[in-house]
Parts: structure tokens; sequence; C-alpha cells
């Protein structure tokens, strides 16, 4: 059976991982959630700087983002889900992967934010171009996420069955 | 380094950070470092390009009139907020396409490196990325000498200078004028937002580039049409258009609602409704409720009258009370309580009358306008659909509106018909009791063209748009106004080989209609055949409509037309022999026969004997030769031609 690799100083204990990730997760939900409402009674209020046809770039967006955003946060919830479940993750890739996913979680939905505040004539401001780097950071994430379940095997027994309680 | 690039690098730097940190592998720090510099790199690329769009646009927004028209217009951008179904239908309409700026979305014209002459003038037309231009006389001059020419033609102004060498400009293409059949262009002077026409028009069927003065029903050889959007078109091909005082001078600033014909041309001015229904409350009882909102008008939801009226601002034929009020209020039909106060209908069964109302623009144009009209007062040139409205008895003594046939949402946008109104249903709407007696009425078969209602009540007897277009004075076939007015009456439009003694007989026992006496030719020829050789250019250009209309081919026969259609290819009127030479394709033994309307005269008389040389009467039958007069009455016909000069602008 493989042993789980030692964790190099610089890296985060599995702990610290998890805490991080419910933190994030939970806290992301809850901006992303609120943002959700705003937008919600801006469509209520008929608020024009969200719902004119001009501002369509911004209103899809937000949307976007408000979407991105909650999703992200489940995502991030799922990592520390997956991480509790997979302690033989070399603590390297665990690390990478982690602040990837974090990462994501704040470029993808800020550059869909972003994009929106600032419009040109149709196309969104520059914030869309953090899009592309966090959608890159959440590949490498989900990448490095998926090859870690390979270590599932290594999971001692009494681990799985206390794990699936 | 502007605010967004300021928020967006930390952003950037506040998410890749830790990870940085706590990365120890190069190729990993490698990484993050190139997604850094792309992202960058990318947002300078991204920013320049976005900057140069915006730039180029508001370039191009300085040059047009403003969208900026008092009086509590808010633009469809605001409506579409709740009404996203009704702002998608009225998008997809040519009411929407009208006028809108030149982009590469709406500009249909080949822009590829064309060069035409006209009148001994030279115009390029060329493309710059998403920016269109033309390199012409320079149209403000050339507007400014029309000017000074027919102030001097009315003895108000100094003969003008010699004839200098025009300078030249490269314009850039600011607003485009239809799509549907057409498009037309304009450019914009260098000061103020005044739009000056481009003296070519672009046909979308023929894929080619024809003068502006080729497209409408003009005298020949009349002169460059010198139109200033300003001051005319966007009465009609805007919303609520305000061209303010001495918008034919240099500077001029109009004002409109919306470029082309928006949400508020119909409904109202919006600010006030949708102030009130921020409100979701309000907005919730409404939808519950029945009796719509009091802060807009809904034309489905006002008398027929009033409704028809709203459609009736821009199809009608009207004129102006006072021309300066209205250069400066506008279309103000909503600030008003009646349109008619300073825009009435042009009286078309008094034109002979008029009239002291008429300010001295107008009365400039009273000849031409009475041309408009057929002697009766029916009008004659197609957009004016309201004139025609008022005066049938249908509206006037029932509840017939433009709504009864027509929906604005509910449609195609070809004649945006309201869905099921194609048949006979919308006059079964009132007139149900011919459902079971229809061929009892019609003495036609019942799913024959004879039997559709609107083709003998409302044949294409008005012109327009290069075709005929149903008339929308609601009539029955008469030959005494056939006789009366020259205007062909439905029987004869699709028996085109019957003459009116024919027709007068057959109403005569169906109808009991008496059978006025007929003289000359219109009593044994072909009446269609008549009215083509001799009548006016607006009744000509109808009639060679008619010899390509379907139904009128597969009641009458097509190939004894062709000697007649052969005859427009000569014609003096460019529309006509545009129109006759669309029909003539149809006939077989012409569909490979190559012609231009605007070929030099010689070449068109060539095309029109080398056509009639290539084809011979023999091959048909007895029935059909008899329907073809002999050459010398055809000749003669033409030497009768009513050489009156016409105008029809539609």
């Amino acid at each position: 059976m493989n042993r789980p690799a030692s964790p190099e100083p610089n890296d985060d204990s599995l702990a610290l991982v998890v805490r991080r990730h419910l933190r994030v997760g939970w806290l992301s939900l809850l901006v992303f959630l609120t943002l959700g409402l705003v937008l919600e009674a801006l469509h209520g209020m008929k608020v024009q700087f969200y719902l004119n046809a001009m501002n369509e770039t911004r209103r899809l967006m937000w949307t976007l983002a408000h979407a991105h955003g909650t999703l992200l946060a489940v995502v991030q919830l799922g990592f520390a889900f997956t991480a509790h479940h997979v302690p033989a993750w070399p603590a390297r890739t665990r690390t990478i992967a982690s602040y990837s996913l974090i990462a994501a979680g704040v470029l993808m939905p800020g550059g869909f934010f972003l994009g929106g505040v600032w419009v040109y004539a149709g196309d969104p401001g520059l914030g869309i171009l953090l899009v592309p780097v966090g959608g890159v950071l959440l590949f490498v994430a989900v990448l490095l996420t998926a090859l870690s379940l390979k270590h599932l095997k290594d999971v001692p027994p009494a681990s799985r069955r206390v794990t699936s309680k | 380094m502007s605010l967004e690039w300021l928020v967006a690098v930390l952003l950037l730097a506040a998410a890749l950070w830790p990870l940085a940190r706590k990365t120890r592998s190069w190729w990993a720090r490698a990484g993050a470092l190139f997604l850094i510099v792309a992202a960058l790199s990318g947002g300078f690329v991204w920013k320049s390009r976005a900057h140069h769009k915006l730039t180029a646009r508001q370039q191009l927004l300085q040059k047009l009139p403003g969208e900026t028209r008092p009086g509590g217009y808010v633009r469809s951008e605001t409506c579409r907020s709740c009404h996203p179904d009704q702002h998608a239908s009225w998008h997809r309409t040519f009411h929407r396409t009208m006028t809108q700026h030149a982009t590469p979305e709406s500009v249909r014209g080949n822009f590829t490196n064309q060069t035409l002459t006209w009148k001994g003038d030279e115009y390029q037309f060329r493309r710059r990325g998403d920016e269109f231009f033309v390199e012409m006389n320079d149209p403000a001059w050339a507007f400014a000498r029309a000017q000074q020419e027919t102030s001097f033609q009315r003895g108000l102004g100094p003969k003008p200078a010699p004839l200098e060498k025009p300078p030249r400009v490269e314009k850039r293409i600011t607003l485009t004028t239809g799509s549907h059949h057409m498009q037309a262009y304009w450019v914009a002077a260098e000061n103020g937002n005044q739009q000056f026409s481009v003296p070519f028009t672009y046909l979308f069927e023929e894929q080619r580039w024809v003068p502006r003065n080729d497209v409408f029903l003009l005298p020949p050889d009349s002169p460059p049409l010198p139109q200033v959007w300003n001051n005319n078109c966007l009465g009609c091909h805007a919303t609520a258009g305000q061209p303010e005082p001495g918008a034919l001078e240099p500077g001029a600033l109009t004002r409109v609602a919306e470029l082309g014909i928006a949400c508020e041309s119909c409904h109202g001015p919006g600010e006030a409704h949708v102030r009130a229904n921020v409100n979701p409350r309000r907005r919730y009882a409404l939808h519950r409720g029945t009796n719509g909102d009091p802060t807009i008008v809904n034309p489905a939801r006002v008398s027929s009258k009033k409704s028809s009226e709203i459609c009736g601002q821009c199809h009608a034929a009207r004129f102006s009370l006072n021309h300066n009020e209205w250069l400066a209020s506008g279309t103000d039909y909503w600030h008003r309580e009646s349109i008619d106060a300073n825009r009435p209908l042009i009286p078309g069964h008094k034109m002979r009358e008029l009239t002291n109302d008429w300010d001295a623009e107008q009365v400039a144009h009273k000849q031409a306008l009475a041309g408009y009209f057929w002697n009766d007062g029916m009008v004659r040139v197609s957009g004016r659909e309201y004139s025609g409205l008022v005066e049938t008895p249908c509206f006037q003594r029932g509840a017939m509106s433009c709504l009864s046939c027509h929906s604005m949402h509910k449609s195609e946008p070809a004649d945006q018909l309201a869905r099921g109104m194609e048949g006979n249903a919308a006059c079964y709407q009132c007139h149900g009791d011919f459902k079971t007696k229809l061929t009892q009425h019609t003495r036609h078969a019942a799913n024959s063209s004879g039997s559709l209602c609107y083709n003998c009540h409302m044949p294409h007897t008005t012109y327009g748009l290069l075709k005929g277009i149903r008339s929308h004075q609601i009539t029955s076939p008469s030959v005494q106004s056939s006789l009366d007015t020259g205007r062909p009456n439905a029987c004869n439009l699709c028996h085109l080989d019957q003459s009116l003694t024919w027709t007068a007989k057959q109403l005569n026992a169906w109808y009991r209609q008496p059978e006025p006496r007929i003289a000359g030719d219109l009593a044994s020829a072909p009446a269609s055949a008549v009215w083509l050789l001799r009548g006016d250019a607006g009744q000509r250009a109808l009639l060679a409509w008619h010899f390509g209309w379907e139904p009128a081919r597969q009641i009458s026969g097509t190939n004894w037309l062709l000697p007649y259609l052969a005859e427009t290819l000569d014609d003096p009127y460019s529309v006509v022999r545009y129109i006759g030479q669309r029909s003539l394709k149809q006939i077989p033994e012409a569909r490979r026969l190559d012609f231009d309307y605007l070929a030099p005269a010689a070449q068109r008389s060539l095309n029109k004997s080398t056509l009639l040389q290539r084809w011979s009467s023999e091959n048909l039958p007895p029935r059909e030769q008899a329907k073809i007069l002999p050459p010398q009455e055809i000749h003669k016909l033409r030497q009768a031609r009513d050489q009156r000069p016409m105008e029809l602008l539609e």
C-alpha cells in the first residue's frame, strides 16, 4: 500500500485545507446568493442600469457572475469533502489544487462581474480576461482532484467505515 | 492606470498570490507568470480594441440626429425590460429597421470598392473595417446649389453663379433607410447633424446600385432629388422626430426620440408608464386586472377610429398647415388633441379646389400632389393607407380599423397581416353571412382567386416600391369608375384579356350595375392593354405589374402578354421599364433575355425590337392570338399615351 507523501513544511495540512475550503465555500455561497438577491431586486424594481436593452451585456455578465460564483462555492465544499475522504492525497498537489480552486472561485465570478461594471458598446470590460485565467486554474484544480482519487484505495478500511457513517 | 485596470490587476494578484507563495515548482510558477502576462497583454489588446470601437461609435453618434427629444420618451431599450416578447416581435419588423445606424449588421449594399457614375458625377463606395464610405461631390455644396436654383426659378433669389467644379469629399455613411426591398444611404454635414442622401439606392433582389431617381416614379430627366433627412424623412422614419427651425441650414441640430419606428410611435411617450411601474405591486395588480394601464396607450384597447389614426400619423397623405411650426415641434401627435389640428389629411377629392390653407412650400408641390390621387379622390400612391381607409364605409359606419387585419406583434414582417387574416377571415369578422353564400356572391369557384374578398374589393391600384399595392379604400368593381377616373377595376386587373364592355356586362348580369356607355378602344380591346399603352405613367406601372401577377396570368394566359410588355422596355419612365422587364421574365420566351432597364435609350429600343423579332404569335393558339392587337393599333395607342409628368413618391 502506498503511503501518503509526508508534507513539506510549505504544504498545508489536510485539516487546514478542509477548514479553508469549508470557510471559502460557505462564505462565497453567502456572497453570491446575496448577489442573486440583489439581481432579483434590480429586476423587481425594473432598474434600467441593469435591465435596459442597452445594458444587455451587463445583465449577462452579472448573471454569469452569480451563476459561476454560486456553483464554484458548492465546488469548494465538494473539494473539502473530497480532501477529507482522500487523506492519502499528496500534500503538494493537494495544496496546489486548493489554491487553484480558490483562485478560480475569485477570478471567474469576479471577472464576469467586472466585465459587467465597465461595458464598451456591447463588449464587456477587460475584467472578462480574468475569466479564462480562472478557467485554466479551475481546470488544474479539477484535474488534480480527479487524479487524487487514485489514492482512495490508500485509505485504511477503518477510516472508510468511519467516513461512510 | 484607470480604475478598471487597477481593480482587475488587484483581483488577479489577490487570487494568484497565495498559489504562487505555496508553489515551489518552477514550472508551476512559470505557468502562473504566463497566465498573468497573458491576462495583462490580452487586457491591453482588449482595451485598445474596445476604445477604438467606442470612439468610432461616438464619432458616428455625434453626426446623427440626437436621440434626445424631450416629451417623456424613453426608447425601446427601456420597454424591453418588461415587454420582452413585444420587443422581440417588433424587433423583427421593417418598422424598426426603417432607419438604422450604418453598421455591418444594417448595411446591405455592396461597398467593396464600387465606382458608379450618374449624370456625369462619379461615386466611389468602399468599406474600411466596420465603417462604410462614399467619395462624391460635397452633398452640402450640391444641396445649397439646388436651393439657389429653386429660389431663382421661383423668383425668390438671384441667379446662381456659373457652375464651378464641385468639391470632392469622402463621407462616412451614417444612416440607412429601408431593409425590405431596397436600401438608401445618408451622409452627414460637417457641422450639426444634417443628413444628405446619397443619390444611389441598393436593390436587394437585383443586388445592384441604381440611381435614386430610378426607384421612384418620377418624370424622366428629373433633377437629382436633393433630400435632407432632417426636414422630411424624420417625420415618419423615426420616432417623434423634431426637425428644429433651420433644419435645412448648416449646423442644424435635429432631435428624435429614437431612430426607426419604435414602440413610442404607436404607444406614445413611455416615461410616466415606466415611472409608475417601478412598483411591483402595481404591476401585478395590472397583470391580474383587465382594464389595462392608463399610463400608456395600447392601440388594441382604444376605439377603432383612434387606433387607425395612430397608424394614420404616417400612413396618410397629410400636409402641414404651418410648416415652420412643424419644424419646431416635429411629430408631436401624442401631445395634441388631434393630429388634424396642424397636419390634416390632404382631401384627395378636393385637390382641384385647393386651397388657401396651404403654405407656399406646399402650394409649390400642389400639382405634383394632385397626381397622388385618382380623379375621384382615391389615393394612388402607397404608404397612405389611412387616407383610403377613412373613405371606406366599413370604417365610417363600422368598427373596422387597421388592427382588424393587421397586427404589429402577432404577424410576419412582410405585410404584418394578423395571424389567420390572410384569406377571407378578415372580412368574415363582420360579413360572416358570406361564408355560406360565397360563390353565390362572387360567381367564382370557392377556392379561386376570384373568391378572395380583397382581390375584388381591394385591388392593387396604388403604386409604390416598384410594384402594385392593394388599395385600402374598400370599393366594389365599377366600370363607370374606371371610365371616370382611369383607375383600372379589379375585374380587368385579373381578366387582362377582356374589354371594359365585357366587364360591364358581367357586372350588370351579376350585380345589376348599370351598363355605362363605352366608346373607343376600351369598348373592344383588352382594357389592360389600353391602359398599359395609353395610360399615364402610374397606370402603365400598375398594368405592367399586373401583367406579371400570378393570379392574372393564370386566368388570362401568359404568352400573348409579350408584345404588350415589350412596349414597356422603352418607356420613358424607368420604373415602368423596371416593372415591365420583371413581368417579362415570367414569360418563357423572354426569360433568358438580358434587359437592363437603365441601359441607354438606343439599347433599350434595340432590346425591344430584338425581343419582338424573335417572338412570333404564330405559335400561339388562335384564342390567344385574338387578344393581341394589330401592330398599328398598338402604335396608335402608344401615340395617344398620356404624357403628363407624373410623380408618385411613396
